[in-house]
């Protein structure tokens, strides 16, 4: 199945926030209790519809622990989205999100769409930050925001997919180069003049996860 | 009173015959593993998949997960963790990867050891019976077999890159003379020294049953020492004793370390009394066969195991510690292969490869599984895997040590940069766009040097018109006057991209050594008159008509504006150049040179050289009747850019030169452009109908239509490519105009006590 466009984003913020269960939830549709720490970046795709368009998302799951860093800024580069989540559960993680946020908009380029996103609200009763306070930050830093929940499923096919909106939309309205490929948008094969002869064992682009 | 009763049978069950403790469910697994393996290698080769093999693998995972979650004193290794530290259980494994017995084991191996790495603590694997175990494992790494087991072998070693980068002070237990073989002779000894015991299969998976392993000799002591002293490699550690029979020659580097990197390690290691400027690196038995097994699969051709491999590298290189870098820098493989590669995969680009293709392509190098996804045009991927290495090769230089990332600079100045792009390459227009795209998208500032450093070479030594030697610059200068239209447009354009990074070492050799002392002006000159700050609106009004009137008035079109169309975009690169300039005063960029020494140039006057640089720019611009109207146009962007530099004297030589007095031999960018545009004007004034053929062809340029060059027509041609440099020599000396209006206002506006009212236009 060919897209018309592809996508590119990157999950960063604090570790143990549920950044690698949010891919998972939105690649695999399932959630997985403990989880491994995630070793430098891990990768997941899938496709997305918007405006009768398929959208292909590639999306790189990095490592939130500081030790990693050396490798996680090279992925800022070239991604067109950015989920920044925090965990509404732990202080802590919304008190970094300025350093995220900073680390961010220093690596990328000056138009990624950036979505907050305060994860496990399924855990009501631990709450330690409110929504509230989310919003005010992301209004405050221009960001999308929303409260999801990975284990749940609340919320993340739109955490995903709306951030996939606001880039669509920044494309129609001309913000960003699409022959540009460091915007971290590219436009898909079938306008491109040699699509017939697709390399033996390419992988079928629907929906499909793994590591890289 | 049922639910009562139940409850009160359970408890009694619960204690005639509780579930077994997690340690006994953990040993049972174990044990079945050894008798699935036996039976399995019993004569029969059945894959590891139709075993039971996988499954124990994944219970004893999961037992452990168990108990570190349930374990309270994280400092003391629960009950499964002791078993399979008393046992040498990892030693077991690393011989069953050996082996491959059942076939496939191998990868299941890899795999556990690499989830149990993601969640060990510190203390597991400074265990003797964890880390030896480790390094067998990593020995058996070589990316020498592709294959399904290749991914899992490198995400193993990119587990234990993780844990080594995460805990700094493990570095000298996987920096050791290990040789790379399993029965190294050395291994042993060594590990002797550390009293622990050696297993294998053979001796002890049977007995395993009955428990033989001695009890566990933990690395704690030398760990401990580690931690405290916070020296990483101290020199009484038995594990950096030479060894004798180390078969591995090495090349002693002596190893500079920049003043910053020279900070971190006194702070890092005080205690360590090599740790001066210079240290040299003589220690014969450290290794680091973890970085090298890493490198081993950067050609990989599954391009998810060569960003595995990358993202290993790039742990292990940015490990903030000083002693692991002079390490990586002369005992391992780090420098040559990153360096190697580069150079190969920029033999791979095919020689057809479209320059546009190279200006659009975008890669970095994490990406680089995303290539398998998008249809390349011809030459492309090797393009592609070119610019991604070039990329990787820039991030290390960015994130890794300031030791690694200063020798891997160098490395790729010395072997990559000089060594392929000599005269002969120098010459090719490809090579030139290659040569561009890598100053455009290099962003370490140690790469920059080095770049710059290559194309300008250490030390700016100023040279004389004579002057022959074929250096870098000059080969690429002389492509300027090349027949070859390709040629020529590359390499300006290779010189706009180096313009617009505006290093200071490369603007030194290029203008600034020539024009700094100001001996272009004639000693007849007031100097304090002349570097006078303070500039009128009615200067500035004659320095800008002294570019508008170098076109005759007969050649002027101003249907569409004069040099007031230019102001706005020279005034948004101006502001663009001097806010390139962190910290420069922006008022008098540079300093103007004493006046007694201005007054010796009086007495003892050397013959002005404006530099190679200028003088292939004039004589450029003296050619351009006889060029390419592309070229011509690529050259007015040089001149454009040069003229913004905001130094005083570069103003002063090339904008301000009208009103000065200069020496007899120095030419100007006036008397140049003048000469071309009367030249130019004298071609075509005989032609009746020459103004309006200029309006059509100023047309014609303006709203970008092209006219196919047609060959019956020859001379029709001719006279195109006349009209057409007039408009582009009318066009240059507006922007010149616009630029000189836009630097002098900045300038009235920085000096004048009293503000001038400048009307904007």
């Amino acid at each position: 199945m060919s897209y018309a466009y592809l996508f590119k984003y990157i999950i960063i913020g604090d570790t143990g926030v549920g950044k690698s269960c949010l891919l998972l939830q939105f690649t695999d549709k399932r959630f997985q209790p403990v989880h491994d720490l995630t070793i430098g970046v891990e990768f997941g795709a899938r496709m997305i519809t918007i405006d009768n368009k398929y959208i292909k998302l590639q999306i790189w799951d990095t490592a939130g622990q500081e030790a990693f860093r050396s490798i996680t800024r090279s992925y800022y580069r070239g991604a067109a989205g950015a989920l920044l989540v925090y965990d509404i559960t732990r202080r802590e993680t919304f008190n970094h999100l300025t350093t995220w946020l900073d680390d961010a908009r220093q690596h990328s380029n000056s138009n990624m769409v950036i979505m907050l996103i305060g994860n496990k609200s399924d855990l009501e009763s631990r709450r330690e930050v409110k929504k509230e306070e989310g919003e005010a930050f992301a209004r405050e830093h221009g960001l999308i925001f929303m409260e999801t929940s990975a284990k749940t499923a609340a919320n993340v096919e739109e955490a995903f997919i709306n951030t996939a909106k606001e880039i669509y939309e920044k494309i129609q309205e001309g913000v960003f180069d699409i022959n540009n490929e460091a915007n971290g948008i590219k436009i898909g094969p079938q306008h491109s003049p040699s699509n017939s002869n697709l390399p033996p064992g390419s992988k079928s682009p629907s929906q499909s996860s793994g590591c890289c | 009173m049922f639910g009562r009763f139940s409850t009160a049978l359970q408890n009694a069950v619960d204690v005639l015959a509780p579930p077994p403790p997690l340690h006994e469910d953990f040993a049972y697994h174990w044990k079945k593993l050894i008798r699935d393996y036996l039976d399995a290698t019993n004569g029969r080769r059945l894959p590891v998949e139709l075993t039971n093999i996988p499954a124990r693998f994944e219970q004893i995972l999961k037992i452990l997960a168990r108990e570190d979650q349930e374990i309270e004193d994280e400092n003391r290794p629960g009950p499964c963790l002791e078993y399979l530290l008393q046992h040498s259980l990892l030693d077991l494994l690393a011989t069953l990867a050996s082996s491959d017995e059942p076939p496939g084991t191998r990868q299941y191996v890899f795999q556990f050891t690499s989830r149990f790495l993601n969640n060990a603590k510190m203390q597991q694997i400074a265990h003797t019976n964890v880390f030896q175990p480790l390094q067998r494992l990593v020995s058996q790494c070589d990316g020498t077999a592709p294959g399904p087991t290749e991914f899992f072998e490198v995400r193993f070693l990119l587990s234990l890159a993780a844990v080594v980068r995460r805990n700094p002070s493990l570095v000298p237990v996987f920096t050791c003379g290990l040789e790379n073989s399993e029965a190294s002779p050395e291994r042993y000894r060594r590990s002797s020294c550390c009293s622990s015991e050696q297993s294998c299969l053979s001796s002890s998976c049977i007995s395993d049953v009955s428990g033989t392993a001695s009890s566990s000799q933990t690395f704690q002591n030398l760990i401990g020492a580690q931690i405290s002293s916070r020296s990483t490699t101290p020199h009484n550690n038995p594990l950096f004793t030479p060894l004798v029979t180390s078969s591995r020659s090495k090349s002693v580097r002596l190893v500079v370390q920049p003043e910053a990197a020279c900070q971190d390690c006194q702070a890092v290691s005080s205690s360590s009394s090599s740790d001066d400027n210079k240290s040299l690196v003589v220690d014969e038995s450290a290794q680091f066969p973890l970085l090298d097994a890493a490198i081993s699969y950067i050609q990989s051709p599954d391009c998810h195991v060569r960003v595995k491999a990358c993202q290993a590298i790039m742990l292990l290189v940015s490990i903030p510690d000083s002693r692991a870098a002079e390490v990586i820098v002369s005992d391992t493989l780090l420098l040559s292969r990153l360096t190697a590669r580069l150079c190969d995969l920029y033999h791979c680009i095919p020689f057809t490869t479209e320059p546009g293709a190279i200006d659009d392509m975008h890669v970095s190098w994490g990406l680089d599984m995303a290539s398998s996804d998008v249809l390349w045009a011809e030459g492309s991927r090797q393009l592609a895997s070119f610019l991604a290495w070039y990329d990787f090769c820039d991030q290390v230089i960015a994130e890794a040590h300031s030791t690694i990332g200063q020798a891997l600079a160098w490395e790729i100045r010395d072997k990559f940069l000089s060594e392929i792009f000599v005269e002969d390459t120098l010459s090719q227009p490809l090579a030139i766009t290659l040569l561009a795209k890598m100053f455009k998208v290099a962003s370490s500032r140690l790469l920059n040097e080095a770049l710059s450093e290559w194309l300008v070479g250490d030390r700016i030594v100023k040279e004389t018109p004579s002057s022959k030697n074929p250096t870098i610059l000059r080969n690429l200068l002389s492509n300027w006057a090349s027949p070859r239209t390709d040629l020529v447009l590359e390499t300006l354009r290779f010189f706009e991209v180096v313009l617009d990074k505006s290093d200071l070492k490369v603007l030194d050799a290029l203008m600034f050594v020539y024009l700094d002392s100001y001996s272009f002006l004639d000693a007849c000159n007031n100097l304090d008159d002349t570097l006078e700050e303070t500039i009128d609106p009615l200067q500035i009004e004659r320095i800008v008509q002294s570019f508008v009137n170098l076109v005759p008035v007969g050649l002027r079109v101003n249907d569409d504006g004069g040099y007031e169309q230019y102001v706005a975009e020279s005034r948004r690169q101006y502001s663009a150049v001097l806010s390139s300039l962190k910290g420069v005063p922006v008022a008098n960029p540079t300093p103007v040179r004493p006046q007694n020494e201005l007054s010796a140039c009086k007495t003892r006057r050397e013959l002005f050289f404006e530099g190679p640089f200028l003088r292939t720019l004039f004589n450029s611009l003296a050619n351009i009747p006889y060029q390419a109207y592309e070229v011509n146009l690529e050259l007015t962007g040089i001149v454009s850019k040069v003229c913004l530099r905001p130094e005083r004297s570069v103003s002063t030589f090339l904008i301000e030169s009208p009103f000065l007095k200069l020496v007899p031999e120095a030419d100007t960018l006036h008397s140049v452009l003048h000469r071309v545009a009367t030249l130019l004007a004298s071609a075509v004034i005989a032609r009746p109908d020459y103004e309006a053929c200029l309006r059509a062809t100023r047309h014609r340029l303006i709203t970008e239509q092209p006219q196919p060059p047609s060959p019956s027509k020859a001379k029709e041609n001719e006279w195109n490519l006349t009209f057409e440099n007039i408009v582009v020599i009318e066009e240059l000396c507006k922007e010149l105009a616009a630029i000189a209006y836009v630097k002098y206002q900045h300038r009235a506006n920085c000096t004048s006590k009293l503000p001038i009212k400048i009307t904007d236009t």
